[in-house]
C-alpha cells in the first residue's frame, strides 16, 4: 500500500503546470470526488486496524502536498484584477472620516478623576452660584478677614448673600452636611474669579477638590495620597514638595510642588529655574470647618486639596495661554484627538 | 513684604546667606517668593572713594576749570581737574578713579580714565550727585560735612553695602511676621527646632528712653472699642528736614520713599517692629486734645492725597476738638501730618481693632501698610516699645526731645490666650512623632508658656502677638512647620475605608454622552458661562430672568448664560473666521436662571453643525446637513445609553429661534430637540448657509439612563426572511402611520419595518408618493413556511388598502 502512496507522490511531484487548463486537469487527477487520493483514501477500510494511524498520517501529508501545489498555480495564473493591486494609488487621499476631540480640561479632569477613583474617591457635584456660607463663612472665612481679598469674587444682583463660587471648595461643605464620615470625595467644577482676562488669569477656570475624612486621617496620609496623585499624573519618578502655607478651610495647610516634569528638576524656564512647579493646596480641615458642617471634630479628622485644572492642562501640554481653552479656536483643540 | 537680609541681621545672627535664609523662610510658611540683589545705587558705587582735596589752582588754559591735588588715600595724590564751582581746598569730595564705570542719573555709564584736559594731566574724577547716582542735584560736586579718611571706599561711606531684598508673600494668618523683627523672631525658633541653636532676637536698646512725669501736652481722650490701645508722646525742637543716607538707604532698600525724617522714622520702625505709627504736628492739634472716636455719617475729611471723602459713620478717626485729623490705621489727614515747618510732634502708637480698619479700608478702596498691619492684627503689647524707640530715633536724628509723659489708654488689656493640648493628638494628626521635650521647646521658641498638666497634656498660654494661634490644631501647625513638612514620614500602607457607592452617576453619563460625540467626529468646546444680556432678548417669548452680575467685569460679560446657543454661535463665527466654516462641536455646561426667589442650574449638552459634512474630497458628494442626518445622531446617541427604537418619538416642536425643528422624547418625556437656526439670527452673527443645533437636557437623560434594564436577547434560532412592498400613497399619509399600522397587524412575526425607497414625480398621480417597504419576519419557534409568510403579507397589503388607502403595485 505505501508504494502506492510513494507512487502518486512522484506523479504529483512531476506534474507540470504551466497554464490554466493544467491546473484544473490536476485538480481532476488528484484532488476531484474520482481523483487518484480520494481513491487512496476509500483503500483505508481495507487496512488492518494496527496500520491504519500510520497509512491515515501518509496519505494526509500527500494530500496536503497537493493541494498545495495546487493553490499555488492557481493563485499564480489566475488572471483575476481583484487579486491584483497594479493600479491602487495609495498616495491618494482616503475617504474622509472625521475625528473628534475631547477638550483639554474635560480630558485633564477626567485623568484627575480617574486617578482618585482608583483609590475610592467618587465623584460630588454641587452648584455654582453659591450663598456666602457655603462658598466662605462655613469655610472660615468670616466676613472682614483679609482672606477674603485671596479670591475676587462676582457678586449675584438678584439675590443679596449669592456669590459665583471662588472654589470648588464649596461642595466639601455640602457634602459633610449631607453625610457621616468617612467622606471620600473629589469634586471638578467650574469656578469664578473677578480677574481681568489675560494669558496668566480668567475670570472662568476648572478646579478639582478633593476631600478624605474619616477616624485618625493625619497629614502622613495627605503626603502620601498626593505623592500617588503626583505619580499617576506626571510620571513614576515624580518627587513631591510641600511648603507650610494659609488657608482658612485647613490648619495646617500646605502648597504642594510637584518635581518640574519638563527638565527632570535641573531648571528650565517652566518651573523658572526652581526644578519645581505649584500644583495645589492642600491641608488638614479645619476643626471649625468640621463643626460648622456637623461633623464631630474630636473623633474626625481629615484632608482636603485642590488644584486648578487648566493649570495642570498647560505644563501638561507646554499651554503658555489661559484664554487659549475658552477662545474654542478648532485649530487648537483638534489637536487633542488622542492625547495622555 | 520686602525683607532687607542685611537689614534683618541687626536683630538676629542667623549665620546664614540670603537663598539658604530664603528656603529656611520659605519651608516655615513665611514664603520668599523672590530674592534680588539689591544696590541702592547703580552700580554700587564700586570703584569710587573718600578724596582729600589738598591743593587747588586755576586752570592756566580754561576759565572755568580747576586743577586740584587730592589725597586718595594710600599714599596717594592725584592731579585732578574739575569743573565744579564750588571746588575748594580741604574738601572731602568723592572721587572716581580712573578704570572705574560711573553710572550717571542721566545717561550712558561711562568708565573713567586718565587723560590731558586742555593740556593738564587729570587722574579721576571730583563727582557731582547726579554724575554717580547718589542724587539729582548737578550744582557742583558732593562735599561732605565731615571729616573722612581719605581713601575710605565711598559705598562704605554712604553704607551702600550691596545687599538682597527678600519678597515675602504673607499669607493673611502671619500679623506676627509683618515686620523685620517678626521675621528675626521665626527664624530663631526655626534655628532652635531644627538645629539647636539658641540665637535670641536682639530687640533695640530703648533703656535710654526718659520722659517727664505727669505732664500730658496733649490730652488724649479714647471714645470707641474699636482702639483697643492707645500709646502716644509729645516731642519738641524737632528739625524736619532729610533723613540721613543711613535711613534713607533702609527705606529705599525696601520699596519706600523717604519723605523727611519724622515719617522716615516712623515708617523704619513699622519696618523693623510692625508697629504703624502716626506722627502729628502737635501745634495743630487744636484744643491741644486728640479724641479717637467713630466718625459721623457724612462727616467729610480730606487725605493726604488731597481727596475730600465722604465718610460713612463707621471709620474710626483721630480727632482735636474741632475736626478729623486721621483716619485711624488707614490714612492721614492733609493738614495735620509733619511739614517742614513742624517743630513739635505728637507720636501716636495705636492698637486697633482689625476688623473696624478692614472695613474702612475697603469702604473708601485705601491700602497703606498701616491698614495692610492693623486689619491682620497687631500686636497691643508693642505699641510702647515703639514709641520709645521712635522717640530715641528722633532725639538722634531731628534734634528733639520727649516733652511729655508717655500716654497710654489701655482700658482692658489683651490677656495671654489659654489653650489646652493634648500632645498625642497634635502628633495624631501631624502623623509626626514629636517628643514631649522637643515640644516643650518648640512651644519655648515662640514665647508659648506651657504647663504640663499631666503626660501629654499641656495648659498653654500664647502671647497676643500670634492672633492666629487659639485652638490645637493652630498648635499643631506650630509644631509641623517648624519642624519641616520633609520631615513627616510618608506611611507604607494606604489606609482607607471601603469605598461608597458611585452607581451610574452624572459623572459617568456624561463622559459617555462626550466620549460618544467625539468619536463621532465632534469637536468638544467650552464657551464662557458669563455673556452679555443682549442675546438673551432675541428670546420673544423669554420668560426666565437671567442671573446678573452685580459687578461684571464688562458689559460683555454681565450674566450667566440663559442659552447655549448664543455662545455656541459665537464660537462658530469665530472659527469660519479663520477659514474653519465646517464645524460639528458639542458642549457640556449649564445654563442659569432666577425664579420664584432663587437661582437655578440647569445642565445641557449641545452639538452645532453647520457647513459640510465632509472635508471637501475626490470621493464623497460635500453635503450640507438635512434634519434626517441630525435626527440620526439624536437617535444613535440615545440608542447608545440602551434606550430601544420603540422608546424613542420624534415631534414637530415650536422654538423661537429655529425652523425645522423636531423634539425628541423617551418615553413620553421629553429630552431634547434640534433644528435649524433661523437665518436672520444666523446673518445677526455673521454666518453665511444653514447651522443646525440641538440640546440634550441632562437631568432627564440621568433619570432615563437609570431606568434602562440592559438585558441582552439571545439571537435567534430560526431565520428570518424579507419581503417588499411598493405602495402608492396619499402624500400626507406619515410614515409611521404604516409603520404603526404594520405592527398592529401582525404582532407576533413582524421585526422590523424598513423604507428603502421614496418616489414622487411624474410617474405618479398628483398628490400620491410611492414607498418601497421591507417587511422582517421571524417565529422563535419554527422555520416560517411559504403559507405562513403569504398569510401575514396578504393581512397587511388589505390593511394598507382599506384602512389607509394605499395601492399595493404587483410588480
Amino acid at each position: 500500500m505505501s508504494d502506492k502512496i510513494e507512487e502518486i507522490l512522484s506523479e504529483v511531484e512531476e506534474f507540470a503546470i504551466n497554464t490554466k487548463e493544467e491546473v484544473e486537469s490536476f485538480r481532476l487527477k488528484f484532488l476531484s470526488k474520482k481523483g487518484k487520493l480520494t481513491a487512496i483514501f476509500s483503500e483505508l477500510k481495507n487496512i488492518a486496524p494496527e496500520e491504519r494511524k500510520a497509512f491515515g498520517q501518509k496519505v494526509n501529508e500527500l494530500k496536503l502536498k497537493a493541494e498545495v501545489k495546487w493553490k499555488n498555480a492557481l493563485n499564480e495564473l489566475s488572471d483575476s484584477s481583484d487579486d491584483k493591486s497594479s493600479d491602487l494609488d495609495l498616495t491618494l487621499p482616503g475617504e474622509p472620516i472625521k475625528l473628534g476631540s475631547a477638550h483639554p480640561v474635560t480630558i485633564i479632569r477626567n485623568q484627575i478623576v480617574d486617578i482618585f477613583n482608583r483609590i475610592g474617591y467618587n465623584v460630588a457635584e454641587g452648584p455654582e452660584i453659591e450663598d456666602d456660607w457655603h462658598n466662605f463663612t462655613a469655610l472660615n472665612f468670616p466676613p472682614e478677614h483679609p482672606a477674603r481679598d485671596m479670591q475676587d469674587t462676582f457678586f449675584m444682583e438678584n439675590l443679596d448673600g449669592t456669590a459665583l463660587r471662588t472654589h470648588t471648595s464649596s461642595v466639601q461643605v455640602r457634602v459633610m452636611q449631607q453625610g457621616q464620615p468617612p467622606i471620600r470625595v473629589i469634586s471638578p467644577g467650574r469656578v469664578y474669579r473677578n480677574e481681568a482676562i489675560s494669558a496668566r488669569a480668567h475670570c472662568l477656570f476648572h478646579q478639582v477638590e478633593g476631600l478624605y475624612i474619616d477616624k485618625g486621617v493625619s497629614f502622613a496620609d495627605l503626603k502620601q495620597t498626593l505623592l500617588y496623585f503626583a505619580r499617576e499624573m506626571f510620571g513614576e519618578n515624580s518627587q513631591i514638595r510641600l511648603r507650610p502655607s494659609y488657608f482658612p478651610f485647613t490648619e495646617p495647610s500646605a502648597e504642594m510642588d510637584v518635581s518640574c516634569n519638563i527638565c527632570g528638576g535641573e531648571g528650565c524656564n517652566i518651573c523658572k529655574q526652581t526644578g519645581w512647579l505649584e500644583i495645589m493646596g492642600c491641608g488638614m480641615v479645619d476643626p471649625d470647618v468640621l463643626k460648622n458642617c456637623g461633623i464631630d471634630a474630636e473623633i474626625y479628622s481629615g484632608f482636603a486639596f485642590g488644584m486648578g485644572i487648566e493649570r495642570i492642562a498647560m505644563l501638561k501640554y507646554g499651554i503658555k495661554d489661559l484664554r487659549l481653552f475658552f477662545e474654542n479656536d478648532v485649530r487648537f483643540l483638534e489637536q487633542f484627538h488622542n492625547p495622555d | 513684604m520686602n525683607i532687607s537680609y542685611n537689614w534683618l541681621g541687626s536683630y538676629i545672627d542667623h549665620g546664614m546667606d540670603a537663598f539658604e535664609m530664603a528656603e529656611q523662610l520659605t519651608s516655615c510658611g513665611l514664603e520668599v517668593e523672590s530674592v534680588e540683589e539689591y544696590d541702592s545705587v547703580p552700580g554700587g558705587l564700586k570703584g569710587l572713594v573718600i578724596g582729600h582735596v589738598l591743593e587747588t589752582w586755576k586752570h592756566p588754559d580754561a576759565d572755568k576749570l580747576t586743577v586740584t591735588k587730592v589725597d586718595v588715600g594710600g599714599g596717594q595724590i592725584n592731579q585732578i581737574v574739575c569743573g565744579a564751582p564750588n571746588v575748594a581746598k580741604d574738601q572731602f569730595v568723592v572721587v572716581a578713579l580712573p578704570g572705574t564705570k560711573i553710572y550717571p542719573v542721566n545717561g550712558e555709564s561711562f568708565e573713567i580714565r586718565k587723560a590731558k584736559i586742555r593740556g593738564e594731566l587729570s587722574e579721576g574724577m571730583i563727582c557731582a550727585e547726579d554724575e554717580i547716582g547718589l542724587g539729582t542735584s548737578h550744582e557742583g560736586i558732593i562735599i561732605l560735612t565731615e571729616k573722612v579718611a581719605a581713601g575710605t571706599p565711598a559705598n562704605e561711606y554712604f553704607r551702600l553695602e550691596s545687599d538682597h531684598i527678600l519678597s515675602i508673600g504673607l499669607t493673611p494668618n502671619r500679623a506676627d511676621a509683618v515686620s523685620h523683627i517678626g521675621v528675626a523672631r521665626d527664624l530663631s525658633a526655626l534655628l532652635r527646632t531644627r538645629k539647636d541653636v539658641e540665637r535670641k532676637v536682639l530687640w533695640p536698646e530703648i533703656n535710654a528712653f526718659a520722659a517727664p512725669e505727669k505732664i500730658p501736652v496733649i490730652d488724649v481722650q479714647v471714645k470707641s472699642k474699636d482702639c483697643v490701645r492707645y500709646s502716644g508722646v509729645h516731642l519738641r525742637n524737632i528739625n524736619v528736614s532729610e533723613s540721613p543716607d543711613w535711613l534713607k538707604s533702609r527705606l529705599l532698600s525696601v520699596g519706600l520713599h523717604p519723605i523727611n525724617n519724622i515719617v522716615d522714622i516712623t515708617n523704619f520702625v513699622q519696618y523693623e517692629m510692625g508697629q504703624p505709627l502716626h506722627a502729628f504736628d502737635a501745634s495743630k492739634i487744636k484744643g491741644r486734645k486728640v479724641v479717637v472716636r467713630s466718625a459721623r455719617k457724612g462727616e467729610k475729611f480730606v487725605t493726604l492725597d488731597e481727596v475730600e471723602r465722604e465718610l460713612k459713620g463707621s471709620e474710626l478717626m483721630i480727632c482735636d476738638t474741632d475736626n478729623g485729623m486721621c483716619i485711624a490705621g488707614v490714612f492721614g489727614g492733609l493738614n495735620s501730618g509733619v511739614s517742614s515747618e513742624t517743630t513739635e510732634v505728637f507720636l501716636e502708637s495705636a492698637c486697633f481693632d482689625p476688623v473696624s480698619i478692614r472695613k474702612t479700608s475697603k469702604v473708601h478702596g485705601l491700602k497703606t501698610d498701616a491698614s495692610f498691619r492693623f486689619e491682620r492684627g497687631t500686636d497691643p503689647d508693642v505699641t510702647i516699645a515703639a514709641l520709645k524707640r521712635a522717640s530715641l530715633l528722633i532725639a538722634e536724628i531731628c534734634g528733639g526731645e520727649v516733652s511729655s509723659s508717655v500716654i497710654d489708654i489701655y482700658t482692658e488689656p489683651v490677656r495671654f490666650h489659654d489653650v489646652k493640648v493634648s500632645l498625642n493628638r497634635i502628633n495624631q494628626l501631624n502623623g509626626l512623632n514629636t517628643s514631649p521635650d522637643k515640644f516643650e521647646k518648640i512651644l519655648s521658641s515662640l514665647e508659648i508658656k506651657a504647663l504640663k498638666e499631666s503626660t501629654g497634656i499641656y495648659n498653654l498660654q500664647v502671647p497676643p502677638y500670634r492672633v492666629d494661634v487659639r485652638r490645637e490644631a493652630d498648635i499643631a501647625e506650630e509644631v509641623i512647620r517648624l519642624t519641616g513638612y520633609d520631615e513627616v514620614p510618608l506611611p507604607e500602607r494606604m489606609h482607607m475605608p471601603m469605598p461608597a457607592v458611585a452607581g451610574n452617576s452624572p459623572d459617568k453619563v456624561r463622559r459617555k454622552l462626550l466620549d460618544f460625540l467625539v468619536a463621532n467626529g465632534f469637536t468638544e468646546v467650552m464657551n464662557n458661562s458669563l455673556t452679555t444680556s443682549s442675546h438673551s432678548k432675541q428670546v420673544a417669548n423669554n420668560i426666565s430672568i437671567p442671573a446678573v452680575i452685580r459687578n461684571p467685569l464688562s458689559k460683555d460679560l454681565d450674566i450667566l448664560r440663559t442659552h447655549m446657543l448664543f455662545p455656541m454661535l459665537q464660537t462658530a463665527v469665530y472659527n469660519s473666521n479663520r477659514k474653519r466654516p465646517d464645524l460639528r462641536l458639542v458642549e457640556n455646561g449649564f445654563v442659569y436662571s432666577f425664579a420664584d426667589g432663587k437661582y437655578s442650574e440647569s445642565e445641557k449638552t449641545s452639538i452645532l453643525f453647520c457647513g459640510n459634512r465632509y472635508p471637501e474630497n475626490w470621493m464623497n458628494d460635500n453635503k450640507g446637513y438635512t434634519p434626517y442626518y441630525i435626527k440620526s445622531v439624536l437617535n444613535s446617541t440615545l440608542h447608545s445609553f440602551g434606550f430601544n427604537v420603540t422608546q424613542l418619538t420624534y415631534t414637530p416642536f415650536q422654538h423661537d429661534l429655529m425652523n425645522t425643528c423636531m423634539q425628541v422624547s423617551v418615553d413620553a418625556k421629553v429630552i431634547g430637540y434640534a433644528g435649524k437656526i433661523l437665518t436672520g439670527i444666523v446673518r445677526e452673527f455673521d454666518l453665511t448657509g444653514d447651522v443646525w443645533y440641538g440640546e440634550l437636557d441632562m437631568s432627564a437623560l440621568y433619570k432615563k439612563v437609570l431606568k434602562v434594564s440592559g438585558q441582552i436577547a439571545e439571537p435567534p434560532k430560526y431565520p428570518e426572511v424579507r419581503r417588499d412592498l411598493s405602495l402608492i400613497l396619499d402624500k400626507n399619509l406619515e410614515f409611521a402611520q404604516l409603520e404603526n399600522m404594520a405592527y398592529q397587524t401582525e404582532r407576533k412575526l413582524l421585526r422590523s419595518v424598513n423604507l428603502f425607497d421614496i418616489y414622487e414625480g411624474d410617474r405618479i398621480e398628483k398628490g400620491k408618493k410611492s414607498y418601497a417597504m421591507s417587511f422582517h419576519l421571524r417565529d422563535d419557534e419554527k422555520t416560517l413556511t411559504d403559507k405562513d409568510i403569504e398569510k401575514v403579507m396578504n393581512k397587511l397589503m388589505a390593511n394598507f388598502e382599506s384602512k389607509l388607502g394605499a395601492i399595493v403595485r404587483k410588480s
